[in-house]
């Protein structure tokens, strides 16, 4: 790509950052030769603003030590190449092309299922990442909100995704009902509220068990039981075997039914009568939401809001 | 729903999926993690905080868990070995990489290295399984040989109601002395003539019909000596010997008689032979004789195990209801009847010394391996309602007795006298 086509970015987007102790700071300015900004002609300066921002972004109220593993575990050449690329250096922009722009239309092919779609997606995030003029005619770039806790790759492959489910959520939005039925779509029927409704023993014992759940149990039983997703898919996302997958889920399967079963034990209920409720429990009958026990509101200021703020 | 592979079952189980929990989970407002702890988050390198965070969100959220699913890369090894593959192809006026982004685009030429498509225990995991499974074969072939060749059990039956005048043994031992009763005279003769043999030489001839009928279950003899008959073997039985029906009981009961007092006067000459000559060929034609009685009743006829005859090296045993048993062959115990009633506790060895103690401060010993016993009396002054809990024997002759209240006694003479 021709260095003379390439905008340049006026402004940032980073927050300003806040004061970070000096132990941070000194660690920061320690890494500048080392991130390969001085061969993108950023400053020191630069490279501290711009490592300062994800450091005061992700930790800035975390203690001293956990900032340090965080500047330990940032991609600091990627962030500095993403950084570099959004300012409109020529030499940065040769590199990610290099680098990353195969990968790039090889994980949109995959994400999109076809080559046209897929080249579609690759080449809107394309013009994502060169920036598009805002009303002020300031460019933003979309590589300015890479801020180096994943590797580049990883970042735009779910970038990617992200589009997708955009561009799928939009389409879904415009077909008609007709067309939903053409296509097999089966719709449920209404659900009849006085018939075999289950022991309200048993709604308690299983909303309280639901609610012990880890954070990580929490997501594998979503993804597998919600979602749909195969141990594969599962395995691929944890980095681990599929068979730890499996023994992992059958071990949470497990605890949860011998929770549920003491709990209705606790209520007064004989070992017979627990066996019986389960076994003639369908869970259709339940009125639970699975969604809703899974569910754990967090907190972070990490996340940002569906409207965009909190960036 | 479940998901397969390929491109475009992916896309569909994402439109799917979307169609489908888009109006029950969509919850304008909530704050979603952004792309990049997304992906730290699948890349494993998210803080603890951030990590338990992230997953909370993701198992509520089915619009981050369908991004995080979509966005995970191929397997592993397939994903590493594509992207060298297509940075490879590069255009070759391009200026050369960084040194650290340029490993990404390392050849195939730079980088050789197959990647192993198997953890190192799966490739380990054939050879394992071929050692686990010869070494269970040579388990069950020296067990099957063992059980086949020591243990008497498995042959009592055929050999024990094979008449011994079809058994195919050499012509010195069985077959002119088929009888029971022809063992009676043959023992002295066996026992004079081994006499004169070597140490440690067995004497298969010893008692020609008790060491047919056992020859199967005895382990094999080592070679005899030229003119010497070995013991018969399991194979050298013929299908007719095999077949014959067992005696009737008072035909058993007149063979044990046989058998007994066969062996009682074997042992009456054994047992002053060591003590007269204490020649070491004498005590072996002691042990031999008495081994093969021994396996003899106790193979034929188990109830006739309540006679103790000394081997080699026997063990002793107390069961758990105080019995006290001894073992001349492995896997084998016979019970001593030492003094029915009496509830053994312990048992202590010493060379040929055996001692036992029981309830009612009761105590026995036997100089000659446990075949004869006799009762040894403790002070007087002793309780009676004590039991022997431990016997220590410092030598031959000087042993110390404990009862369970801790009461001790000691003898320098054999139980003669006590302090």
């Amino acid at each position: 790509m021709s260095g003379s086509v390439i905008p340049t970015s006026e402004t940032s987007t980073f927050p300003e950052p806040a004061a970070l102790p000096p132990a941070v700071s000194k660690a920061i300015s320690a890494l500048y030769s080392d991130s390969g900004a001085p061969r993108y002609a950023i400053s020191p300066d630069q490279f501290l603003q711009f490592v300062t921002a994800v450091v005061t972004k992700y930790a800035a109220a975390a203690p001293q030590s956990e900032q340090l593993l965080l500047l330990d575990k940032l991609h600091l050449e990627e962030l500095i190449l993403a950084r570099a690329c959004s300012l409109g250096n020529d030499a940065a922009w040769d590199t990610f092309l290099n680098c990353f722009r195969a990968s790039l239309y090889e994980s949109a092919y995959r994400i999109a299922g076809n080559d046209a779609t897929g080249r579609e997606l690759a080449d809107e995030l394309y013009a994502d990442l060169y920036g598009i003029p805002n009303p002020n005619g300031r460019r933003i770039s979309k590589l300015d909100y890479y801020m180096g806790r994943g590797s580049l790759e990883g970042w735009l492959r779910t970038v990617l995704a992200q589009h997708h489910i955009d561009r799928c959520r939009t389409y879904s939005r415009t077909v008609s009902l007709e067309e939903q039925i053409e296509s097999g779509a089966s719709f449920p029927s209404p659900a009849d509220p006085v018939t075999n409704l289950p022991d309200p023993r048993l709604t308690s014992a299983l909303d309280k068990t639901f609610s012990e759940l880890s954070p990580d149990d929490r997501f594998l039983l979503a993804s597998y039981y919600l979602d749909q997703r195969t141990l594969a898919d599962l395995a691929r996302v944890l980095r681990v075997h599929e068979s730890t997958v499996s023994r992992r889920l059958d071990r949470i399967t497990t605890q949860l039914h011998k929770r549920v079963l003491k709990r209705l034990r606790t209520s007064g209920l004989s070992g017979h009568q627990c066996d019986e409720l389960l076994d003639e429990l369908d869970v259709r009958d339940l009125s639970l939401d699975l969604n809703t026990k899974l569910r754990q509101d967090s907190a972070s200021t990490a996340f940002y809001n569906k409207d965009g703020s909190g960036l | 729903m479940k998901r397969t592979s390929g491109k475009q079952i992916q896309s569909t189980t994402v439109r799917a999926h979307l169609a489908q929990s888009q109006p029950a989970d969509f919850r304008p407002g909530s704050p979603h993690p952004d792309a990049d702890l997304l992906t730290a988050f699948a890349e494993d390198t998210l803080l603890d905080r951030e990590r338990a965070d992230v997953l909370s969100h993701l198992a509520a959220c089915p619009d981050c868990r369908a991004v995080v699913h979509t966005a995970a890369p191929l397997q592993p090894d397939r994903e590493s070995e594509l992207v060298p593959e297509l940075l490879h192809n590069r255009h070759p006026q391009l200026e050369p990489l960084p040194q650290p982004l340029a490993a990404h685009a390392a050849t195939p030429a730079t980088a050789p290295e197959p990647r192993p498509t198997q953890s190192p225990f799966r490739r380990w995991l054939p050879g394992v399984a071929l050692a686990a499974s010869l070494l269970v074969m040579s388990a069950t072939t020296i067990l099957f040989y063992r059980a086949l060749h020591v243990n008497p059990a498995n042959h009592t039956q055929t050999a024990a109601t094979t008449p011994a005048a079809q058994l195919p043994i050499a012509p010195q031992t069985a077959a002119s002395k088929p009888s029971a009763g022809a063992d009676k005279k043959s023992v002295p003769a066996a026992a004079r003539t081994a006499k004169h043999k070597e140490a440690r030489t067995p004497a298969p001839s010893a008692l020609p019909t008790e060491e047919a009928r056992v020859g199967a279950a005895a382990p094999p003899p080592p070679a005899p000596p030229a003119g010497i008959s070995s013991s018969v073997s399991l194979g050298d039985l013929s299908p007719t010997a095999q077949n014959v029906p067992p005696p009737e009981p008072a035909q058993l009961q007149a063979e044990l008689r046989a058998n007994r007092d066969t062996y009682q006067s074997a042992m009456a000459r054994a047992k002053v032979a060591p003590r007269t000559t204490a020649s070491s060929s004498t005590q072996s034609v002691q042990v031999q004789a008495g081994d093969a009685l021994t396996r003899s009743l106790e193979t034929t006829h188990p109830v006739a195990g309540f006679i103790a005859p000394p081997t080699a090296r026997p063990h002793f045993r107390i069961t758990g209801n105080g019995q006290l048993e001894r073992s001349g062959q492995p896997n084998i115990w016979v019970p001593v009847s030492v003094s029915p009633g009496t509830h053994f506790r312990v048992v202590s060895i010493s060379g040929n010394d055996v001692w036992a103690g029981g309830d009612h401060l009761r105590l026995f010993h036997s100089t000659d391996n446990g075949v004869n016993w006799s009762e040894v009396h403790l002070p007087a002054a002793a309780d009676r309602t004590r039991a022997i809990v431990h016997i220590h024997i410092d030598a031959p002759q000087h042993l110390t007795v404990e009862d369970d209240s801790g009461a001790t006694w000691t003898t320098s003479d054999a139980g003669a006298t006590w302090q």
